[in-house]
């Protein structure tokens, strides 16, 4: 080293990183207001009420199904909570959940709970879907356009796997992005396989969105109050070439599954640091 | 702390921001690039088409090299962070002009990013708006550890700022993009908008000053 190396390269604060992305996601959307159809009084009844209404919606195409006595809330309106037969895991309270999940990733610790700006983002909660291996559940921040979707179907007992699906601007064109999906590696290292799962906003004209894997397994996404969601657990690992096609509004997408959609995962215990997602 | 249960790790491709940067490898000068389905160049033909989403992609995998880019250039990591910004504020709305190279964009963003530090009050200017917001909320949360390895590495690069403030306006931007970012001649050329031999002739010129200048001290210090 002499007079003219400088210091090593340094990452962005990982919060720093996760809000100047967002400010510029902001900037460079389209300018109108959001048109979308999700309203928060459709849920103003309760998040319960809501997340059951559309957890019978998911019934119909989801594993657990209306028979399945451990997918209904509880008497007292708690859900279920406790590990899975695949182990993961079904939050007590699905909105609390994805709000800490949110929480983590964009604040520090010592920003909580007193950073006024968090006070400025009221978060409406979104549609659920919700089976005994886990809850797909969305927020919805109409003030900046942004969506997220947290799912803990896969990981969510670890603590380093993020299961936060950033989502991007409201309303969405009718385009691959729309139908963005987040993955991970599942089963083991002799017999990998994939579980795929992904949520968004339904584009205006848009009612059903089919997405079709690589070995072959057609899934249609639950569409409920504006959104589409879609989890799909394969016997078999996905070559990284493979395509996921998406069928929505007449036309026909390969959908990105090999991207980060989720920027930071929850905190750890004993961690002062919301955690990458690449781990 | 848990480690993540074995066999149920997120893919580690999942993040092409951290893909790109680990696997842009500089050697001997030549930056190598992912050039596959999710290339720079598909996605900037997408962001040319309105697509944020691309933008958030294009942003993970460069903001790093850019933020690092600026803070080489103000020694200041806080100012970096706005200069980054601004840096992609300004790829937006130049989206249409985009060159790349071996089917990268960071030259280019490299480019706009020396652009923008080197006009950094119109810069802010611009976009004072979004920069007043995204520091509204600037509380100190880092580690004690980590702000003092900053701030000496921010006092740190105050001196090397000061060294190489000798060298002409040009000769430094080619160190600066050359030989701290590792940039290969032809990305320089494309980000300085220069020709290629331009490059070459000024960094032969920067390194033969800087090469005297350190032995004029290693003299003095011994003497």
């Amino acid at each position: 080293m002499n007079q003219f190396t400088p210091p090593p390269d340094r990452d962005l604060p990982v919060h720093r990183h996760h809000r100047i992305r967002r400010a510029l996601a902001h900037h460079v959307a389209p300018g109108s207001r959001p048109t979308h159809p999700f309203r928060a009084p459709l849920l103003a009844g309760g998040a319960v009420a809501g997340i059951a209404a559309v957890t019978l919606v998911g019934f119909s195409t989801w594993p657990g199904g209306p028979g399945d006595e451990a997918a209904r809330p509880a008497p007292d309106g708690t859900f279920f909570a406790g590990p899975s037969t695949d182990g993961g895991t079904v939050p007590a309270d699905p909105v609390a959940w994805c709000h800490g999940l949110l929480d983590a990733s964009y604040l520090t610790p010592q920003e909580e709970p007193d950073d006024p700006d968090f006070e400025q983002w009221p978060l409406e909660t979104g549609p659920s879907l919700r089976t005994p291996d886990g809850v797909v559940q969305i927020l919805v921040d109409q003030e900046a356009r942004w969506w997220w979707a947290c799912d803990s179907t896969v990981g969510a007992d670890q603590g380093l796997e993020a299961n936060l699906y950033d989502g991007t601007t409201l309303p969405r064109s009718n385009d691959r992005w729309t139908y963005a999906l987040s993955s991970a590696n599942t089963g083991s290292e002799e017999n990998p396989t994939r579980y795929v799962w992904g949520a968004g906003p339904v584009p205006a004209g848009v009612d059903a969105v089919r997405f079709t894997f690589p070995d072959g397994h057609v899934e249609d996404a639950t569409v409920s109050d504006g959104f589409w969601m879609v989890r799909y657990q394969a016997d078999t690992d996905f070559p990284d070439d493979a395509k996921i096609q998406v069928e929505a509004g007449g036309e026909s997408f390969a959908a990105p599954w090999d991207r980060a959609d989720c920027v930071f995962g929850p905190q750890p215990p004993g961690s002062d640091t919301p955690q990458p997602c690449t781990d | 702390m848990t480690g993540p249960r074995r066999g149920m790790r997120r893919r580690r491709e999942l993040d092409p921001a951290l893909r790109t940067q680990q696997g842009m490898e500089t050697m001997e000068g030549v930056a190598t690039v992912d050039t596959g389905p999710q290339s720079d160049e598909r996605l900037w033909a997408e962001v040319e088409h309105g697509s944020g989403a691309a933008f958030g992609v294009v942003f993970d995998r460069h903001a790093k090299a850019i933020y690092n880019h600026c803070f080489r250039r103000v020694a200041s990591w806080e100012a970096a962070e706005d200069l980054m910004s601004v840096t992609f504020l300004e790829a937006w709305r130049l989206r249409g002009r985009a060159r790349m190279v071996d089917g990268s964009v960071l030259p280019w963003l490299y480019g706009i990013a020396t652009n923008v530090c080197r006009n950094q009050r119109r810069s802010h200017w611009r976009y004072r708006r979004l920069l007043s917001q995204l520091n509204a909320d600037v509380a100190a949360p880092d580690h004690a550890a980590d702000v003092a390895s900053r701030v000496d590495d921010q006092r740190r690069m105050a001196e090397v700022r000061v060294a190489i403030r000798q060298l002409p306006r040009g000769e430094r931007e080619v160190v600066e993009l050359v030989l701290w970012a590792g940039l290969d001649y032809a990305s320089a050329a494309v980000a300085l908008d220069i020709p290629i031999g331009t490059v070459r002739s000024r960094l032969s010129r920067a390194r033969n000053r800087l090469v005297g200048t350190l032995s004029g001290l290693e003299e003095t210090e011994e003497s």
